[in-house]
């Protein structure tokens, strides 16, 4: 145990990187998901890896965790190159993750979890933590009660417990995918506080985090990555955060339909003073007041984990708000009102069975159906729900073998048959191929342009600009930015996006 | 208190008629704790019961039937655990398939032991009966202190809510459970020997009589945990000797057939309490029945 | 070298479904075989009265027939709650309670009810025994979350004790002497034969397994019942009542089981008796499992179990063990079972590299 201390302290001007990916390659079938990744990690230094979902950020740290096997390229730990695919070689090679579901037993104490990794070929238990276990937390300055059974305790406790488990298993180059996701802003600070300890040790952290601020605060270098590739490696310092929106995002062209040009009809959904209170018990939207009406379409737009998605589920009656009011002018169990939700297996999909039941799901209590599902009228609703986007498979066949961009065509066909008044759409084109992506685009654009109020939560701001007649953006669970988008930039928004954060 | 007192009678024939599912439950109790739900108890017992009997009776020694019984036992849980965690066929099912299993190859092999008596041996069984019913609560005893203080418990515990933490830990999953599966059922068969060598001593098909199922119920309502198996089945012990008391000497305030719902009762009324609380830090094994398969999540 | 089960990335087809039979079958015959010759009996004969007792002539083909209805009516209904993702375990218990509730209108009607009438409140009452039953597991299950697996299996028990309470103590037959049964019911409530000899209630069994049928491709309960099985998330968000589902579906489960149980009281004994069941609850669980859920093969396996069990019965006669049928029964349901596992996983022989 205790693998590799001391280590020389070479926090500034250190010559030799701790660890270096080298050509990383990592292709999922026609998906090439890391496509010639480089970059390295020096001791003492915390680096940020930045990208959009789907950048092929996670790619590349399972890669370094040892769960997936790259294609082709070589990762160095101490420049001597480290056996690959295999979870055991990169521990032993001090490399750790700490995953954003956390991979702890919620019934045992906090030392218990710590020991299932450490004290291999013990027979007795030891009831408190070893001496090695308390240095490295004396040192580091973990304060956790290590008696405490961790389903008693905080997300935060179990983030630190996660953090010291991995440390103890002798990890110098510590992976955070997200840290702060679970965390209040308090809580934030405190484990920055905590990595700045570990790294003045000499040991490195990856942090993946979607918060600018977060990363100009803590973090000494970036990574940047757009599609599987890497575009930027430098330092962090002296950057703003509009330039670091600015590289994460690119700037891209997409041939987009014009945005719908109508005069604003009758309001279709009303949303005031909402308050969704999020698992940490902390609000995740406050206080938050608009309105759509027909005709538009407005996109919600932020920083990953500003509330946007909590905000959408919330209109949508998957998440019960604890204050305020949501007036929409039909109900999802009659017609007039489509909710197209993040997450599509499991949610607006039911995994294991059919396409044609799929087609059914939420449809199936209103005309022409009743009690009685008649094969031949739930064989043609299928039929139309695959033909909205062209959608090519035997109604029998069962849902998850189709493709995203399929499901996301299936749920979509579905949720707009009947022409909905209210378009309410969770990231819609997220994980879409292009083809795809500009099709649910174009649905969206038409149906706003014949009299539908859409509203949608996006994460790409490109596309916002161009099909969205209005823009929100928000920002520690507020709106702070409310315009229609001819009268607004790219500027401005990346601005309010982290304006919140910055002050 | 004279070794007649009637109080301290009732309760030594409350733990001699405790101790079969004593240690059906123990074993159970490790099984379970594994992640594995096995419904084959009163198989098992029944397995171990014959090989008793059959082996005490050939050699004349009881202690040679115990051991065979966990041994025959053993192996029986074997095919279990080759079923359900190496094939990983739903554990509902199967352990439905292995009691009557079970109970067909018992009734099978002891056709010709029907009405036999074990003579000397069983004489001797019977004054060894504390041994046995000692060396049960000792079961109990250790079982505790090794799902708490040692490693290898702490490493049962996990396997049963959350194998997907010892499998990214590198340690052996589906081994560990088929360990458990066949320790556990060497423990069920000594259950049932105990009924055929000890408590009668002669062998009838089905002698069991629905011990196992009263196992399963106990491991239950001592929310998995060994020290409250004890408990559980000297309460149920106290119950069946009451009713035995009862039956013989005429009348009883309440019939026996309702003593004897108890059991299931309160395991009802535990398994509804228990809803109600968090899950967490009962010990309930929260994967229990669930075979484990690393490419599903 | 290492053996490692993969998950197959198809449903299996009808040939895989058909060839899981066929190998389980084929191994459970090989190894029934061999234990057979190694216990003196000459497998062929065995084999042969086997066959007879069950099929062999036309008494024996109506009482199988007569055996399947319970099975076959349990299994329905164990398929049926599964659909929901629920594993009812308690048929027995709710068949029999089901037989309690026939029995107690039985006893009460008078005598000069009219025969169809007398049937149908015998043959109602099973069914709302049955629901009742279930109830109490579906109750808790929706309300607090308690696992059906358990609440159904604890109350099969309490069931039993309850049914030899009855016929020992406040239902026993005075005429009956030291058998535990109850009097019998009405004349007018008791089923007959239809098709001159066939048992009444295997109508019951072709409507209910007709009935599991329609319930998966035509109604929208049966519908709600699969998407709330399949995905929780995707029900709610479809706007299906959960708690309606469960208490639904595991209702009308036992419903099923307890219809099974009045019809063995009104078509077979006439009187609740604590040997009603040979543990057909359970062998509807076990036949539910071995036909895939889906109706036909329900019917098909159930039939053949009963023939299995029928057979048992006949060998007993011949003079060999019964216990011998049992561990038939086992050694089948075993092969069959592991056959299965091949045709949803893949074996792989990976040999292992040295990291």
């Amino acid at each position: 145990m205790n693998a590799g201390f001391p280590i020389p302290l070479q926090v500034n001007g250190a010559t030799a990187p701790l660890c270096r990916l080298q050509g990383v390659t990592k292709s999922f079938g026609k998906l090439v998901a890391n496509d010639d990744v480089s970059f390295s990690v020096m001791p003492g230094e915390v680096v940020a890896l930045l990208g959009e979902n789907g950048a092929g950020k996670s790619t590349a740290m399972n890669v370094l965790c040892g769960l997936y096997l790259p294609d082709a390229g070589t990762v160095e730990v101490d420049e001597r190159p480290m056996a690959l695919g295999s979870p055991a070689a990169s521990v032993a090679r001090g490399i750790g993750m700490v995953h954003q579901q956390f991979k702890l037993v919620p019934s045992l104490t906090a030392y218990e979890n710590v020991s299932l990794a450490v004290d291999r070929g013990r027979v007795w238990q030891r009831r408190r933590p070893s001496d090695e276990v308390r240095r490295l937390m004396a040192e580091v300055g973990f304060d956790l009660d290590m008696g405490k059974p961790v389903w008693r305790m905080s997300l935060a406790e179990r983030q630190q417990l996660e953090i010291l488990r991995v440390l103890a298993q002798g990890a110098r180059i510590l992976i955070l995918d997200e840290p702060t996701s679970v965390l209040s802003p308090l809580e934030s600070e405190r484990l920055f506080m905590l990595v700045r300890r570990i790294v003045a040790r000499g040991r490195s952290v990856i942090l993946i985090s979607h918060k600018l601020s977060e990363i100009r605060q803590v973090a000494s270098r970036l990574v940047v990555m757009r599609g599987g590739r890497v575009v930027f490696e430098g330092s962090a310092a002296g950057r703003s955060s509009e330039e670091i929106a600015g590289l994460i995002v690119g700037t891209r062209s997409v041939s987009l339909a014009a945005r719908p040009a109508s005069a604003p009809g009758p309001e279709r959904l009303v949303v005031e003073n909402l308050r969704v209170t999020g698992h940490s018990g902390r609000d995740s939207v406050h206080d938050v007041s608009f309105k759509v009406r027909g005709g538009e379409l407005v996109a919600v737009v932020g920083v990953a984990g500003n509330g946007q998605a909590e905000l959408l589920d919330a209109i949508g009656g998957q998440k019960p708000p604890s204050a305020g009011r949501i007036v929409a002018s039909g109900s999802r169990k009659g017609r007039g009102f489509a909710f197209i939700p993040a997450q599509h297996l499991g949610v607006a999909l039911a995994p294991g069975l059919s396409i044609e039941d799929n087609a059914l799901l939420g449809v199936h209590r209103r005309k022409p159906f009743s009690v009685w599902l008649r094969r031949r009228e739930v064989r043609r609703h299928c039929g139309r729900v695959q033909d909205t986007f062209g959608v090519v498979a035997d109604p029998d066949s069962a849902i998850r073998r189709l493709s995203g961009g399929n499901l996301q065509r299936i749920v979509l066909g579905r949720e707009l048959v009947g022409d909905p008044d209210l378009i309410v759409a969770s990231y819609p084109t997220r994980g879409l191929d292009i083809a795809a992506a500009a099709q649910i685009r174009n649905a969206l654009i038409a149906r706003a342009a014949a009299g539908a109020a859409v509203l949608m939560a996006s994460e790409e701001l490109e596309e916002c600009l161009a099909i969205a007649t209005r823009i929100l953006v928000m920002s520690g669970g507020r709106i702070v930015l409310d315009r229609a988008t001819a009268q607004t930039s790219l500027n401005e928004i990346g601005r309010f996006m982290t304006a919140a954060e910055a002050s | 208190m004279s070794a007649s007192d009637p109080s301290l009678l009732l309760l030594g024939a409350a733990l001699v008629s405790a101790t079969p599912i004593l240690y059906a439950a123990l074993g159970e109790l490790l099984i379970e704790r594994a992640g594995v739900l096995n419904l084959g108890i009163e198989g098992t017992m029944l397995v171990g019961a014959v090989a008793a009997f059959m082996v005490a009776h050939g050699t004349g020694s009881g202690l040679a039937g115990m051991g065979c019984a966990v041994l025959a036992a053993a192996a029986f849980g074997g095919l279990f655990a080759a079923l359900v965690v190496g094939l990983r066929l739903n554990q509902v099912v199967t352990g439905l398939a292995m009691t009557i299993l079970g109970s067909g190859l018992s009734a099978f092999l002891g056709q010709s032991y029907v009405g036999l008596t074990l003579g000397e041996a069983g004489a001797a069984s019977a004054a060894a009966s504390g041994v046995y019913v000692a060396a049960a609560l000792a079961c109990a005893v250790i079982a505790a202190l090794f799902l708490r203080h040692t490693r290898p418990g702490l490493l049962l515990r996990t396997l049963g809510e959350n194998p997907a933490a010892l499998d990214a830990l590198g340690l052996p999953v589906v081994p560990l459970r088929g360990l458990y599966v066949v320790l556990g059922s060497g423990l069920i068969g000594l259950g049932g020997a105990f009924i055929s060598v000890v408590l009668t001593p002669s062998w009838i098909e089905n002698m069991t009589a629905g011990r196992g199922w009263i196992a399963l119920a106990l491991v239950i309502f001592a929310r998995w945990r060994p020290l409250w198996i004890v408990a559980g089945a000297i309460l149920f012990g106290l119950i069946d000797a009451y009713r035995f008391r009862a039956q013989v000497g005429g009348a009883s305030w309440i019939d026996p057939h309702f003593l004897n719902m108890l059991p299931y009762v309160a395991t009802l009324v535990v398994l509804g309490l228990q809803s109600r609380r968090p899950a967490q830090g009962a010990g309930t094994p929260t994967l229990l029945g669930v075979a484990y398969d690393r490419e599903r999540r | 070298m290492r053996v490692r089960l993969e998950p197959r990335l198809t449903d299996p087809t009808l040939a895989a479904y058909a060839l899981r039979a066929a190998v389980g079958g084929g191994l459970a015959l090989a190894l029934s075989a061999g234990l057979l010759a190694l216990s003196d009996h000459p497998p062929a004969s065995v084999l042969d009265a086997l066959v007879r007792g069950a099929f062999g002539s036309w008494p024996a083909v109506q009482s199988t027939l007569s055996k399947a209805v319970p099975i076959g009516l349990c299994a329905v209904g164990i398929a049926l709650a599964s659909r929901a993702n629920l594993i009812n375990i308690g048929a027995e218990g709710q068949f029999f309670f089901g037989a309690f509730a026939a029995t107690g209108i039985g006893l009460c009607l008078p005598e000069d009810t009219a025969h169809p009438l007398a049937v149908a409140l015998v043959l109602g009452a099973g069914l709302l025994g049955g629901a009742a039953w279930a109830a109490l597991a579906a109750i808790p299950r929706a309300v607090l979350g308690m696992s059906e697996i358990l609440t159904t299996l604890m109350l099969n028990y309490i069931c039993l004790l309850w049914i030899n309470y009855l016929v020992r103590g406040p239902w026993a037959d005075p005429l009956t002497f030291s058998f535990p049964y109850s009097p019998p019911i009405l004349d007018a409530g008791q089923l007959g034969p239809v098709f001159g000899a066939i048992q009444g209630g295997f109508p019951v069994l072709l409507a209910a397994v007709a009935l599991l049928a329609v319930v998966d491709s035509g109604t929208r309960w049966g519908y709600e019942l699969r998407v709330a099985g399949d995905a929780p998330e995707a029900a709610r968000y479809s706007g299906i009542n959960a708690a309606w589902i469960v208490i639904s579906g595991l209702c009308a489960s036992g419903a099923l089981a307890g219809l099974a149980g009045a019809i063995e009281i009104s078509a077979t004994t006439g009187r609740l008796q604590t040997g009603l069941s040979p543990g057909y609850g359970f062998m509807g669980v076990l036949v539910a499992w071995l036909a895939g859920g889906r109706p036909l093969p329900i019917l098909l396996v159930s039939i053949l179990y009963a023939g299995l069990l029928n057979g048992g019965f006949s060998l007993q006669i011949a003079h060999i063990p019964g216990a011998i049928s049992t561990v038939l029964q086992a050694t089948i349901l075993i092969c069959i079972l592991g056959a299965g596992s091949l045709a949803r996983y893949r074996i792989r022989i990976v040999r292992s590299t040295t990291a």
